[in-house]
């Protein structure tokens, strides 16, 4: 049984449809990865997934449970974290708060802070700093920390390399590479090289829907059967 | 208003501000409408004191409407009627409970002192508990809805509220008129005239208590928002609440018990407010509360509660100053201090017009 099985989703903005029956799984040991273009609806399968857009029709279960219907902070405390696009850190807390914040009440703060810290040992130098004051890359390691240490079983991860110089690209895509020998993760990537170096699995998402699917080694980021969708 | 010094000071500041005060030979100023200006240290003093207890009634009326919008990005109209239902719930309980220890008011007993602080302790409690009741039965229903409705619906909150204490206060007193029997059944200290020597300087009690209890909300309000998880987490879901959900925080539940807090210190100072001359106990006295504390937290910049802080002192002196010139300077209109605190206003309007330490953006739900 999968660990996360979307089911015929459909998301609306208002009147504009945006998911169209999606559909995709992802397992208790795989990285899968979403690919498209922009605006296809791939950040909004994972504001469906978290319930920040809740799907009008179709079913999302996690760990055999339907998440459709729940509060966000529910879906949340049941173990998908999620590190958004652009960052979203608290930028007036420090950088020890932002992690405070994402650690469970009835975690070990201590070992959830030396996790973070272990991985990312930058962030502990700038422990009391406000994190809008970090740089991008760092900004960038804080929200993958902060996904880190909420005792999480999936992560969603959208958009880790956006705006990113090719050094701290390298580094947040290690840094992923290690998590993902823990945690499964759902990643959405603009960069197909990164997302297939990374990924078991690929979803190929066009207009709201699955157009393609397959094993990340079955395909090279400059294949036809990719780029044909990429760059229509 | 006024704040007798123990002693004459020996120094004279002078400063020319249109030629509006003069120094008189008591060392306080003194009004006359022809000679220049001349502030001595003791009438800075005294506008300084008096300006700090009126920060204290400010930052306990504004601080509950900062920390509202802040995190939840709702402008609560019904604060100012929330403050006023504090008023009477606090006089209530000093009318009803303090009957058989009222004799000793006027003696400083300290019966009458321990039953107004838990009148103003029990005030807010209760408040809070209304305060999370129509958070959760009403505002809660519009935070997907535009920003109008929430303003409209808190408006009729307080037509409502106000509508209720007329009916409510009408069986026992007149509605329109100060609650004279409230105020008698405070103790010695917070009643007009008293004054308590401090460091050779007699300040009145309802001053001291002011600038006591206004110290109490700030350091408390700050502990509670920078040593605690829960206050982390009001921070968290003031910078970006769908974030702070998604971390798995109960972001509703927060919205709740910030509602909550924010009445409850409304309705403390709506207690205080029977005792403060410029204030009358009427259903009206929400309307008269509401203007400052919204010209403050606009001025320290929406959902700062630094910010707040802040601007609570400089209102508050602006104010005072405002009170200290118009009555000591008779040509000047007695609307002087509303005067001042507006030009405070807009003079931060015009030049940060964020706040003194306001954000590009706050709250979100």
């Amino acid at each position: 049984m999968s660990l996360l099985d979307v089911e015929e989703i459909h998301t609306y903005y208002g009147q504009s449809h945006i998911l169209e029956g999606l559909s995709l799984e992802v397992g208790a040991d795989e990285v899968v990865a979403l690919l498209g273009r922009n605006g296809v609806g791939k950040t909004t399968t994972m504001r469906s997934i978290l319930q920040l857009t809740p799907p009008r029709e179709g079913s999302i279960r996690y760990d055999g449970e339907e998440l459709v219907g729940k509060q966000t902070y529910e879906v949340a405390t049941m173990g998908l974290g999620w590190i958004p696009e652009s960052r979203r850190i608290f930028s007036h807390l420090t950088v020890e708060e932002n992690l405070r914040a994402a650690i469970p009440p009835k975690s070990d703060l201590a070992a959830g802070l030396e996790t973070a810290f272990e991985t990312f040992p930058i962030l502990e130098e700038r422990r009391d700093q406000e994190a809008g004051t970090l740089s991008g890359g760092q900004q960038q390691m804080l929200a993958i920390a902060r996904g880190l240490v909420g005792d999480n079983e999936l992560l969603l991860v959208d958009e880790p390399s956006e705006g990113l110089a090719p050094q701290i690209v390298a580094d947040v895509a290690d840094a992923l590479e290690g998590i993902s020998e823990e945690v499964p993760l759902l990643l959405v990537e603009q960069n197909v090289h990164l997302a297939l170096d990374l990924a078991d699995r690929f979803y190929l998402v066009d207009h709201g829907q699955v157009v393609d699917e397959g094993a990340a080694s079955d395909v090279s980021p400059d294949s036809d059967r990719l780029t044909e969708v990429l760059s229509a | 208003m006024s704040v007798a010094l123990g002693a004459t000071p020996t120094g004279v500041v002078e400063a020319s501000l249109s030629g509006l005060v003069q120094a008189s030979s008591s060392g306080l100023v003194q009004a006359t409408s022809t000679g220049p200006l001349q502030i001595t240290p003791a009438a800075l003093l005294e506008v300084l004191i008096e300006g700090l207890g009126t920060a204290g009634v400010y930052v306990m009326i504004a601080s509950g409407l900062s920390l509202i919008f802040g995190l939840m990005g709702v402008l609560n109209f019904a604060h100012g009627a929330l403050t006023t239902v504090g008023g009477y719930v606090g006089g209530a309980v000093l009318v009803l409970v303090g009957g058989a220890v009222i004799a000793d008011a006027a003696t400083g007993s300290i019966g009458v002192l321990a039953l107004w602080i838990v009148a103003i302790v029990a005030t807010g409690l209760l408040l809070a508990l209304l305060g999370a009741i129509i958070e959760v039965g009403l505002v809660r229903q519009l935070y997907d809805r535009p920003p109008i409705d929430q303003i409209l619906l808190t408006f009729g909150v307080a037509l409502v509220i106000q509508q209720l204490l007329r009916i409510v206060v009408g069986l026992y007193e007149d509605p329109d008129r100060h609650w004279t029997a409230a105020e008698a059944a405070g103790p010695w200290i917070v009643q007009q005239g008293n004054e308590i020597e401090v460091l050779g300087l007699a300040i009145q009690g309802i001053r001291l208590m002011e600038m006591a209890l206004g110290a109490l909300v700030v350091v408390g309000v700050w502990a509670f928002l920078t040593r605690t998880r829960y206050g982390l987490y009001i921070r968290a879901g003031s910078e970006d609440a769908e974030m702070a959900q998604a971390l798995g925080i109960d972001v509703r539940q927060v919205f709740t018990v910030v509602f909550g807090i924010g009445i409850g210190l409304a309705g403390m100072a709506g207690t205080f407010l029977i005792w403060e001359k410029t204030y009358d106990l009427t259903v009206l006295m929400g309307a008269q509360a509401l203007l400052p504390a919204f010209i403050v937290v606009v001025v320290g910049g929406l959902g700062t509660f630094k910010g707040t802080v802040v601007a609570s002192v400089v209102a508050g002196i602006f104010t005072e100053a405002g009170v200290f010139l118009s009555t000591n300077y008779e040509s000047l209109p007695t609307q002087l201090p509303s005067m001042l605190i507006f030009l405070l206003l807009v003079a931060v309007l015009i030049v940060k017009p964020q706040g003194l330490f306001g954000q590009a953006e706050v709250g979100g739900h």
